[in-house]
């Protein structure tokens, strides 16, 4: 799990921390224009992509229930689907807008640890429901992005999922 | 009511319809919490949940408040969740443990027996004050059966045994599959869907939207190398159908539990976690016999009337309730359930698999929601198209799992709850055998 230290967080590096907010922004940007499959191409093969449940926001993925516990075979999967038109919850293609800030981020030898606080709004029809989340990444420098994803975590901040439904999205 | 029925029961061309109305109308919500969900059982929880004195959890339950929590000797406990003095919800935190619950209104502490233990200036109320006439409400019935704990808010009703009937038998195959028990695993799915609640009753089994909806779900399969054909081949046993487990319960079920191979849905077992798989099947065959092991290790998927699905798809095991808010809104909890001793192969495979197919953010549930919905949006014009169809398999000798059997048994109940309508079985129903098990053969047609 990519867990940033509160020590850290008080006493970043504002160049890695200018670098990190770069890669975030444009991945979101990947997302918000539906360029899913450039997105996925930032992941490395080992990834996982976990999205915990809102009564176990500090859950273990290999005990507790989550909302999402994908690999890379799964993502990809995720990710075709949306693409191709047969995930119907996305199907018209929703809008969506993502503001990613309060990025934070370290660089501790064998990874850069990265947290930031993000909103998406998603728009589909009639109904506009918006996603709140702590975004955790584990980061590896590389990649025509200058970063690769070993390990992305969206953490709702949320009670329930109860006034969106569902995450039809990528978080 | 209007002249016109809610449900057509036409035997004779066949023909099974039910009116939009239904889907739709504020009047029959109203109707059917008086009607559907103030006399039935209904699921509030499993004991896996509270494992202590002491350890509660608060939820909904028909539209009440409960706490479900374990008194000082363990039993099973449950509350109605608002103080006897003004009614303030006590407990909102959804879990927790305390041998108090305490209102922080005025002050009034209960124990987890539901009685009155304390209150600030208790000598203000006079000398004939008895706290003893001030405990916490209780519904009029609670009881468990395997594990899961159940309510019904009108006293006087069947024993909960006697309205489940021979959904025992389906609930005895979740809770057989573990010699040390089941459990539900921490982290709920707290999610809803805007759409009528029947329509996630409808959903829960069945099994012919599945090709068509959870098309991405079945390319994945197929993608991560497996044979579909161990998915829906009439491999084992025979065939999957369904049956009616009378009382408006229903289930439809593979028979494909022989063990040794990949069946089900879920990517394939790795070999290492194939043979605990077998191992498991074998263990139960001994305890149980050959008949049990192979429904224990087959999917199935039951509803129990009105509003409690349980899928076991042999991958994983939901455990699903839901009630309506308004006619074309409903809130949905599900939870994982479990064996207590599970080997860590099978438990990382139960894990994965479970959630590639449900939860809000799986590769099928969201999916299923889109579909609910779509209905719901599409119930805008119930008067100028006013009839859904749920025909299919009535002219069948033998109701398959993706023929409309066990949505019409549904039906059946809820028309015979809201209006007195008495509807013969389609098919005969299944009685209680116990771990001799329901017969694999389809029922037949009367």
């Amino acid at each position: 799990m990519t867990e940033l230290h509160h020590a850290h967080a008080l006493h970043v590096d504002p160049v890695l921390v200018a670098e990190v907010t770069a890669f975030l922004t444009y991945e979101a940007d990947l997302l918000d224009r539906w360029e899913l499959r450039h997105w996925y191409a930032l992941f490395t093969p080992d990834c996982s992509y976990h999205v915990p449940t809102t009564d176990r926001p500090e859950g273990n993925a290999d005990t507790h229930l989550f909302f999402i516990r994908d690999d890379w075979f799964l993502l990809g999967q995720r990710v075709e689907a949306l693409m191709d038109g047969t995930a119907w919850a996305e199907s018209p293609r929703s809008i969506t807008h993502r503001l990613v800030t309060n990025v934070r981020a370290v660089d501790t030898g064998d990874a850069v640890v990265a947290r930031a606080n993000c909103v998406v709004y998603r728009s589909a029809l009639d109904r506009l429901d918006t996603y709140p989340y702590v975004l955790d990444l584990r980061l590896q420098r590389g990649g025509p992005a200058g970063f690769e994803i070993a390990h992305r975590r969206a953490t709702l901040a949320l009670a329930q999922l109860r006034p969106q439904g569902r995450v039809s999205i990528i978080l | 009511m209007s002249d016109t029925p809610y449900v057509i029961d036409d035997r004779d061309t066949p023909r099974f319809r039910v009116h939009r109305s239904t889907m739709v109308d504020p009047a029959i919500l109203d109707e059917e919490r008086r009607k559907v969900f103030d006399t039935s059982w209904l699921y509030v929880g499993h004991e896996s949940e509270i494992p202590g004195p002491h350890d509660f959890r608060t939820r909904s339950v028909g539209g009440r408040p409960v706490i479900l929590t374990r008194d000082v000797a363990g039993a099973v406990r449950v509350f109605v969740n608002s103080c006897p003095h003004r009614g303030m919800q006590i407990e909102t935190r959804p879990e927790g443990h305390g041998r108090f619950l305490k209102c922080f209104y005025h002050g009034w502490s209960f124990d987890t027996s539901g009685d009155l233990v304390a209150l600030p200036s208790e000598e203000s109320y006079g000398e004939g004050f008895d706290r003893h006439n001030l405990c916490l409400a209780r519904p009029p019935h609670v009881a468990s059966y395997r594990g899961f704990v159940f309510l019904c808010w009108t006293a006087g009703v069947v024993d909960l045994e006697t309205y489940l009937g021979a959904a025992c038998d389906v609930l005895d195959s979740f809770a057989d599959q573990c010699e040390q028990g089941m459990r539900v695993a921490g982290g709920t799915h707290l999610y809803a869907a805007r759409a009528n609640w029947k329509l996630l009753s409808e959903n829960s089994y069945d099994g012919y939207h599945a090709l068509t909806t959870h098309h991405r779900y079945l390319v994945m399969l197929k993608e991560s190398g497996k044979d579909l054909k161990t998915v829906f081949g009439a491999s084992g046993g025979g065939p999957a159908l369904g049956w009616d487990l009378g009382n408006g319960h229903a289930v439809i079920g593979g028979a494909d539990g022989t063990g040794g191979r990949n069946t089900g849905l879920g990517r394939d077992l790795p070999p290492a976690a194939l043979v605990k798989q077998v191992a498991r099947r074998d263990r139960a065959a001994e305890l149980y016999g050959d008949d049990w092991a192979n429904r224990l290790f087959a999917s199935r998927n039951l509803v129990v009337f009105p509003n409690l699905a349980m899928v076991d798809l042999i991958m994983g095991i939901t455990i699903r309730t839901y009630y309506p808010v308004s006619p074309d809104y409903m809130e949905v909890t599900a939870w994982s359930l479990l064996p207590v001793q599970d080997e860590p192969e099978l438990h990382r495979m139960r894990q994965e698999n479970f959630l590639t197919f449900w939860g809000p953010a799986g590769l099928a549930t969201p999916d299923d929601i889109e579909a609910l919905e779509r209905c719901q949006r599409g119930f805008a014009a119930a008067d100028v198209a006013p009839w859904n169809d749920i025909s299919r398999g009535m002219a069948s000798r033998s109701p398959n799992f993706a023929d409309e059997l066990q949505m019409r048994v549904f039906w059946r109940e809820w028309d015979r709850r809201m209006t007195g309508t008495e509807h013969p079985p389609e098919v005969p129903t299944l009685t209680r055998v116990g771990r001799a098990g329901w017969p694999y053969e389809s029922t037949g047609r009367r």
